[in-house]
């Protein structure tokens, strides 16, 4: 299914969320995080290649993340790169792929509650996480440059436990996310690029539109947990480690599997 | 040295006990996380399927489903793809050597008749060919260069121009270099004043098509349908969208809109074809010489498990009259060169398109 939507609506959205992101609220923390670390991906991509994909991705991260008593939400903007290389034949240097990838992420959660005589709270909401995706095969002389864009709106859920060890306060953290619907550019079933950046080259903004695809559960299924432990070192910062696991697939025209594996170290400030 | 009182060891004792529950709980904690993060990844190695092994017999399964599902000329070139499997697929066995098994597989995809199908291994690379075989060749550049540019010309980018008889002519032999805007605004700058252009694209094997909008764009006087593209759309022979329509817009400061004529020839192929399509759509341009050697599909790579690539065409081109550009477009005016003007070091159809933009 392909639906068009007005670019100035997609535009006010986008800066609706960032505007209740940042507005000063009565929040009881507000932070801004900054993250490095490294992503093991595995990527089985049929508009690309029939074959599994794997490699290490340099990752950085940075966002504001807002606590309050009732809800907690979270902006964060995600960048990865790095190379695959096909398992089948890893002696092969030029069979891989440039991967670069952008995430735009932004999660809201209310808090509902606590898990009866424990010190586990829970809360629920939904998130939108955007991933642009640029492979590039140093194997392939024509199509080589594969571009995709996922937009997914999520269902999640979170449970924190606050916990002392030494003396010294810790939180663990267990997020968990599920694409409910996911708007989709994917390059067209035989070619490495979208149908509509074929036919009007120089028109990028329509031809962008012209190629998003709508998909349910039904045709895209994902997965997002992520654990972390933070802690706070000082009045004003500290620490967070994080794994998280990425999965999805979608049965499009071509079938996409694609997992990641991202360990993180972050700091945060108030502010 | 004084020992330690039973109630100190005792104090000692379960500070250190302590600090070992704390310990333990901890690693339990961590341990829970590892053991977490270590089911995740092992779902992901359930959830993706591992690569087939990398087999002759897996090889030529591989190959001949790719082109089955995403090959785009089977209707129209009436080929009859499962045939050539029962043919091909009994003679593949896992004992082959990478020799044996490139040839079988050159010689399967060499029915597809198709100059944007290739097999590449580290050792050969196979192709067809036949379009221009049998063809005259309609071009000569050395008699170009001896009798026409005689070491006055300009050489801007990939192109190489001169004024014969106030009339500007440009060769371009490949679109596989960058043409960069400023090369062509240069050229269509110095000839702005002339009666006409000659543009030739003989024996130019293609290249990058984003090259092709840049250089016909400057002879374009107002947005106009040059051709429709199908792209395919699933694993069906006759999976394609409707035609897409590609439109010729104007490009640069200046246009050419005096008479111009394009040369080509039975290899003028792929990117050059899809020129001559794009020119052939404008009132002022007329072709001279010889069908060119076709190529409209746009060609996709791909690859085997052994690390071979192989590529072929994904798409189909329609003329705006939706004729399919796949064999060549026929010119306005045909002429072929002569062994005679040869001999005399004349360019045949160099000559004819020159003779008609003096009579326009």
């Amino acid at each position: 299914m392909t639906i068009s939507l007005n670019k100035r609506k997609l535009l006010t959205t986008v800066f609706i969320l960032i505007a209740v992101i940042v507005s000063p609220a009565q929040e009881n923390f507000r932070h801004l995080i900054a993250g490095t670390g490294f992503t093991w991906h595995n990527t089985r991509d049929e508009g690309i290649s029939p074959f599994i994909y794997s490699g290490r991705h340099n990752s950085f991260n940075a966002g504001i993340s807002k606590r309050k008593d009732s809800y907690s939400s979270q902006l964060y903007f995600s960048l990865y790169n790095g190379q695959l290389h096909p398992v089948i034949y890893p002696e092969l240097s030029d069979a891989a792929m440039k991967t670069h990838k952008i995430n735009l992420n932004y999660f809201y959660l209310r808090n509902a509650g606590k898990i009866a005589g424990s010190n586990i709270s829970l809360s629920a909401g939904g998130s939108i996480e955007n991933s642009y995706v640029y492979h590039r095969h140093l194997l392939f002389d024509n199509s080589s440059i594969n571009n995709s864009f996922y937009s997914k709106v999520s269902l999640s859920a979170m449970g924190s436990f606050p916990f002392t060890w030494e003396e010294r306060d810790f939180i663990l953290n267990y997020r968990l996310s599920v694409p409910v619907v996911t708007f989709i550019v994917r390059p067209s079933y035989a070619m490495s690029k979208p149908i509509g950046y074929l036919t009007s080259p120089d028109k990028h903004v329509r031809a962008f539109f012209e190629s998003l695809e709508v998909s349910a559960i039904n045709s895209f299924r994902g997965l997002r947990n992520r654990i972390w432990i933070e802690r706070q070192l000082g009045s004003r910062y500290g620490l967070k480690l994080s794994y998280e696991w990425n999965y999805f697939s979608y049965n499009g025209e071509n079938t996409v599997k694609s997992g990641t594996n991202t360990f993180m170290i972050h700091t945060f400030f108030d502010f | 040295m004084k020992a330690p009182s039973a109630f100190g060891r005792q104090n000692h004792m379960n500070t250190r006990s302590t600090i070992g529950n704390r310990i333990t709980k901890l690693l339990t904690k961590l341990l829970l996380v590892l053991f977490a993060a270590i089911l995740l990844m092992s779902c992901e190695k359930l959830l993706i399927e591992k690569d087939p092994e990398n087999t002759p017999i897996n090889n030529f399964e591989l190959l001949w489903e790719t082109i089955d599902r995403k090959y785009s000329f089977f209707t129209y070139k009436n080929i009859n793809w499962d045939s050539l499997y029962h043919e091909y697929r009994p003679r593949v066995h896992n004992r082959m050597t990478n020799r044996q098994l490139f040839n079988l597989m050159a010689d399967l995809l060499f029915h597809l008749k198709d100059g944007h199908v290739n097999l590449e291994s580290g050792f050969d690379r196979s192709g067809n060919w036949e379009w221009y075989k049998d063809a005259p060749n309609n071009f000569n550049y050395s008699l170009l260069r001896t009798f026409y540019l005689k070491g006055d010309y300009v050489r801007t980018g990939p192109f190489v121009s001169k004024v014969i008889d106030s009339i500007g002519y440009v060769y371009i032999g490949s679109f596989s270099e960058r043409v960069k805007p400023e090369h062509i605004d240069s050229i269509i700058k110095r000839f702005y004043g002339l009666k006409g252009i000659v543009f030739d694209v003989r024996s130019n094997g293609g290249g990058y098509s984003t090259n092709v909008g840049i250089v016909a764009g400057r002879f374009s006087d107002r947005r106009r349908l040059a051709a429709y593209k199908l792209f395919k759309t699933g694993p069906g022979h006759d999976d394609f969208t409707d035609p897409q329509p590609v439109y010729l817009s104007p490009a640069g400061k200046k246009q050419f809109l005096k008479p111009v004529t394009v040369l080509t020839n039975r290899r003028s192929y792929s990117a050059s074809n899809d020129f001559v399509l794009k020119m052939s759509s404008l009132p002022h341009v007329t072709i001279v010489g010889d069908t060119t050697g076709g190529g409209g599909g746009t060609p996709v790579n791909a690859e085997l498990l052994n690390g071979w690539t192989y590529r072929f065409s994904a798409t189909m081109t329609l003329a705006p009259d939706k004729f399919n550009v796949e064999h060549g477009i026929a010119p306005d005016i045909k002429v072929n060169m002569s062994q005679r003007d040869i001999n005399r070091g004349i360019d045949t159809i160099l000559e004819t398109a020159l003779e008609y933009i003096r009579n326009k």
